[in-house]
């Protein structure tokens, strides 16, 4: 089963991005959206479990998301920024959704 | 499961109209579903979500309404939603029903939104190919 | 795939009082678990205070959500799951809570976590 794990929150709010990614597994994604692009900043706390994420599974940030907190030019190199229409593609993708509420 | 293709997406929404931004992208994702040719087979609305079923709602008139916006879409496409209903009852959303079985002065929920329990949510998650929640 | 053969989890990070999330993910284990269903409940994070059987929620005019989810026995739900690490780093042992539970590791998670067909967080 591929969960596709989605992320909303800002690691530097709470610890949601943090449980998650004690959870998340290849062949598995994150997804952050909302206030949860925070956490594809260069420098945030969880940067370093992120760095070695990247090396076995995807790190997508939604655009607009991205886009709307003026934070474009400060993201991780290795996360990709989607759509809403690729949002979907992923849903259907993954097995299942999860969201770390 | 139905094919790869073409799901059946059901979206359940925890935060009210403007608690959160997940009224507009849980919108945004539902209308991205549809535009790809996915079926959203149902819109359980629970917790302070419930509020998106208010038609008194009334937003400053340079902000969006995204309350309309929601029940403007659920109207256009035939989208089966529903309210939670204890949800409902505890923050004074009423179907003319209710209201008479309360003795409340007034109604104020959608007519395209119908007040239901947790069955449908379940139920909802049973024949759904995906489920997403959206919340904080 | 069956419909009712679904596995289905509803997972807790929320602390018991303060909002009703916690008493909306228990009715809906319940229904869940009335409805005959393959339901199973995970506690982690502040979730796990959610199972502390000493709580007097008299005192905040609140409804008792331990008493609440004492009731998952007599619903016949009995797969109750709590992260072994949550629990640690809050100082709470099993002899806490309110209902027998299944301790897991961060790697059973993973595993109870990819079983499932459907996950719903409130």
């Amino acid at each position: 089963m591929m969960i596709l794990h989605l992320i909303n929150q800002s690691p530097f709010q709470n610890d949601n991005l943090n449980t998650c990614l004690r959870f998340i597994e290849s062949p598995d994604s994150l997804l952050l959206i909302e206030n949860g692009v925070y956490g594809a900043l260069q420098k945030n706390p969880c940067c370093d479990l992120l760095q070695s994420l990247s090396k076995t599974t995807q790190i997508y940030a939604l655009q607009p998301d991205v886009l709307a907190r003026g934070i474009h030019e400060k993201l991780l190199p290795y996360v990709k920024q989607i759509s809403y229409t690729d949002f979907v593609a992923l849903s259907v993708s993954h097995h299942a959704v999860q969201s770390w509420l | 499961m139905g094919n790869l293709l073409t799901m059946k997406f059901s979206l359940i929404i925890l935060d009210g109209p403007s608690s959160s931004q997940s009224s507009q992208t849980a919108l945004a994702f539902a209308k991205a579903a549809l535009a790809t040719g996915h079926e959203l087979f149902r819109v359980f609305f629970a917790n302070d979500g419930v509020l998106h079923g208010s038609t008194l709602s009334t937003p400053p008139q340079d902000e969006i309404n995204i309350t309309e916006d929601w029940q403007r879409f659920v109207t256009q496409h035939e989208v089966d939603t529903v309210v939670c209903v204890a949800a409902s009852l505890r923050r004074g959303l009423l179907n003319e029903q209710e209201a008479e079985r309360y003795q409340k002065p007034a109604a104020n929920l959608a007519d395209a939104i119908e007040l239901a329990g947790l069955g449908q949510l379940i139920e909802a998650t049973l024949s759904s190919d995906r489920v997403l929640t959206f919340g904080s | 795939m069956s419909a009712t053969s679904k596995k289905i989890l509803v997972v807790n990070r929320k602390s018991p009082y303060g909002g009703l999330r916690s008493r909306e993910a228990i009715d809906t284990l319940l229904v869940a678990s009335a409805y005959g269903l393959q339901v199973s409940a995970l506690y982690l994070d502040d979730g796990v205070f959610q199972l502390i059987q000493s709580q007097q929620a008299d005192q905040i005019n609140s409804k008792n959500i331990a008493r609440m989810i004492s009731a998952f026995e007599m619903y016949d739900l009995k797969e109750v799951y709590v992260d072994a690490s949550s629990m640690g780093k809050r100082g709470i042992q099993q002899q806490d809570f309110v209902i027998p539970v299944e301790i897991l590791t961060t790697e059973q998670i993973k595993t109870l976590l990819h079983q499932q067909d459907q996950i719903l967080s409130f």
